[in-house]
């Protein structure tokens, strides 16, 4: 076990160079002059070019500046906001709170909602619970995420409220403040719907295909064999089995949503980092832009392999099958 | 979009028909087998034609996608004069043409600038259509390339391609084309560029795998063993045989290159105004989400059927190729 720790560790280390070599490029290299973006619009002398540019290190050979802005990274430096002087690190502590909530929600939706319609799904193939759930999901992983929160917004926000005279309603946008109309949970509701949506209707799709799998499987004719009752085959060794790779892809998609629900946020303007990111590019904020997408992409990367690790704790046939655990 | 990074398709174990066929037609495109079909020639390419006509979803899902691209195509000829400039408004009359109900004139109603919301509509597509061709396009080029090298050749180029894979892979999808897209400078060239370049990764894995299965083949061996060089393999007995996954998930992934770009539109670094995009269009109906509903529904709606057309059309080309795609 150790052993397979260590290796996906390793393998971590590479990828970990390439992203950031990658970042390094895009960032320092493509976009010409970082010292002209630092000083805006106004004309600078030479001379104060050239010490602000030695000053960044922006004079050193590039192989240094990578180093340098390695290190950066590792200590936590992601640059600072041209609209407010405030360090990137700091915005991003102050919002990735609400990203992390909101994620939680989500995952908690897409658990309970996409095991249990996949199993529905499974168990009554061909019914007309199997055919709604096919039928939805097709539908669910067609549509933009913005535009079904823009419609959750229309009906449990306006015409909900309309139809009961203002009595029942749910908030549209926000986190909501002390204080406010609604306790803090209640503006949970439908960003995390919007959230969980697509990959709800994934979670859904995996689980209904590997219960069908496994239920023609040679253990499961066993367990029929031997006079198990149905409920018995289905509970202690279908799902059991079956549940692997939903529970893989849900750890993922977690990963996924705690890298920051841009669109999601960015409808409901819930405060996160995913919303941050979304005034940033609109106020031309760049490093906010890049800086936020960095540390987001690290804690991404963090999240993965988290969960290869897990996985294979969950799975033994991983950490004896060799390396490629994908 | 986590999907994408395990979504990977495996040619099916009868690769011994494929050969045969291939020598047939050469490899040639279906649409221009699908001319024979009258014949009855047996091709493979024509057996899948059949096989597609028998699946109506596809069938339904291939009729949309001709209508629209024919509308998209044909729209500057006619949208204008029907329906009203979709572009630039008369802003002295905007207060007697704005959120006007749908009429004869209007099908869809006007929005907040007074332009007719189905014109807009039909010219979002062909901004839709295009990028989702065009970066698809883009993204099977590349992909095609590193994954016949990483495939064919195996050893050291096949580690080094795959862990470029891996590093693409590392990155939030969404954010990193932002980036992208904001390095580049916004509009419509970069968002083709950025979505065209993140998306070789999955097709170049599906290309590398489909390879591998083939290469394996006697007739790859036979051709070898003539004295073919490695290029006349690769084209004319590789490439042919490894193609229908790929032709599979492009078709299928042109539908999640749309929804990025409607993302990336709505996020305002997409397709920039004037030009209308269905994400834009989006965009701008947030602020009308309590008022004006149909702002929002129509774009929607166009983006959600064209989507699903990909989806089934894919689909049906999965069936009808015998392609197996996991997910």
């Amino acid at each position: 076990m150790l052993q397979y720790i260590g290796r996906r560790v390793l393998q971590f280390i590479p990828v970990f160079l390439g992203v950031t070599l990658m970042l390094f490029i895009l960032t320092r290299v493509i976009p010409g002059d970082p010292v002209a973006m630092l000083s805006g619009q106004r004309a600078q002398s030479p001379a104060i070019l050239a010490a602000m540019r030695h000053a960044y290190g922006l004079d050193l050979p590039l192989p240094q500046q990578y180093l340098k802005y390695l290190s950066d990274i590792l200590h936590g430096d992601f640059g600072r906001s041209i609209a407010t002087g405030r360090l990137v690190s700091d915005i991003f502590i102050e919002k990735y709170p609400y990203t992390v909530r909101l994620a939680l929600a989500a995952i908690i939706i897409e658990i309970v909602v996409g095991i249990s319609a996949g199993v529905v799904s499974a168990v009554k193939q061909y019914s007309f619970w199997d055919v709604s759930v096919t039928l939805s999901t097709s539908l669910l992983v067609s549509l933009p995420v913005f535009w079904l929160g823009m419609l959750l917004q229309m009906f449990f926000g306006i015409w909900l409220k309309g139809w009961t005279n203002g009595q029942f309603y749910l908030p549209m946008s926000g986190a909501g403040t002390p204080g406010g109309p609604f306790p803090a949970y209640v503006y949970l509701i439908l960003p995390a719907i919007t959230l969980a949506s697509v990959s709800t209707a994934y979670a859904a799709r995996i689980m209904r295909s590997q219960l069908l799998e496994v239920n023609g499987s040679d253990y499961i004719r066993t367990a029929r064999a031997k006079g198990l009752s149905e409920g018995a085959v289905l509970w202690r060794h279908a799902i059991k089995n079956a549940l692997i790779p939903v529970v893989t892809f849900i750890a993922l998609d977690l990963g996924a949503m705690m890298a920051g629900a841009i669109l999601t946020e960015t409808v409901f303007n819930w405060p996160g980092i995913g919303y941050a990111i979304y005034t940033a590019i609109n106020k031309r904020d760049w490093p906010v832009v890049i800086g936020s997408t960095i540390i987001v992409t690290m804690v991404y990367m963090v999240i993965n392999l988290v969960v290869d690790i897990s996985y294979a704790f969950l799975d033994p046939r991983i950490r004896y099958g060799g390396g490629e655990a994908r | 979009m986590p999907i994408d990074n395990k979504t990977f398709v495996e040619p099916t174990e009868d690769g011994g028909g494929p050969v045969r066929h291939h020598l047939e037609t050469g490899g040639a495109p279906l649409d221009q087998v699908a001319d024979t079909s009258g014949e009855r020639s047996r091709t493979l390419w024509g057996d899948a034609w059949h096989r597609l006509m028998r699946n109506k979803l596809a069938l339904v899902a291939l009729a949309y996608l001709a209508v629209i691209t024919l509308l998209a195509i044909t729209a500057p000829l006619w949208a204008k004069q029907l329906f009203g400039d979709p572009l630039y408004s008369d802003t002295t009359k905007i207060m007697a043409t704005r959120f006007l109900p749908p009429s004869f004139q209007h099908p869809m109603g006007t929005d907040d600038l007074g332009l007719d919301i189905f014109a807009r509509v039909i010219y979002g597509a062909r901004i839709s259509l295009m990028v989702g061709f065009v970066a698809t396009g883009i993204s099977v080029v590349i992909g095609i390339i590193f994954g016949a090298i990483s495939g064919f050749y195996g050893g050291i180029t096949d580690s080094i391609i795959m862990r470029l894979t891996d590093v693409f892979l590392a990155f939030p999808y969404i954010l990193l084309a932002i980036l992208l897209i904001s390095l580049m400078g916004m509009g419509l060239g970069p968002v083709l560029v950025a979505i065209g370049i993140l998306g070789w990764t999955t097709i170049a894995r599906v290309f590398r795998s489909s390879i591998l299965s083939v290469k394996q083949n006697d007739y790859v061996e036979a051709a070898r063993a003539m004295g073919a060089s490695d290029l006349r393999i690769m084209t004319r007995h590789i490439l042919p045989n490894a193609l229908a996954p790929i032709i599979v998930y492009a078709t299928m992934s042109i539908g999640g290159v749309i929804l990025t770009e409607a993302a990336l539109s709505f996020l305002g670094v997409g397709i920039q105004p004037p030009t209308p995009s269905w994400g834009r269009m989006l965009n701008d109906a947030q602020s009308y989400v309590i008022t004006q509903p149909a702002l929002f529904i129509w774009p929607g709606l166009a983006i959600i059927l064209t989507v699903l057309a990909f989806v089934l059309l894919g689909d049906g080309l999965r069936d009808a190729l015998d392609v197996k795609v996991s997910e």
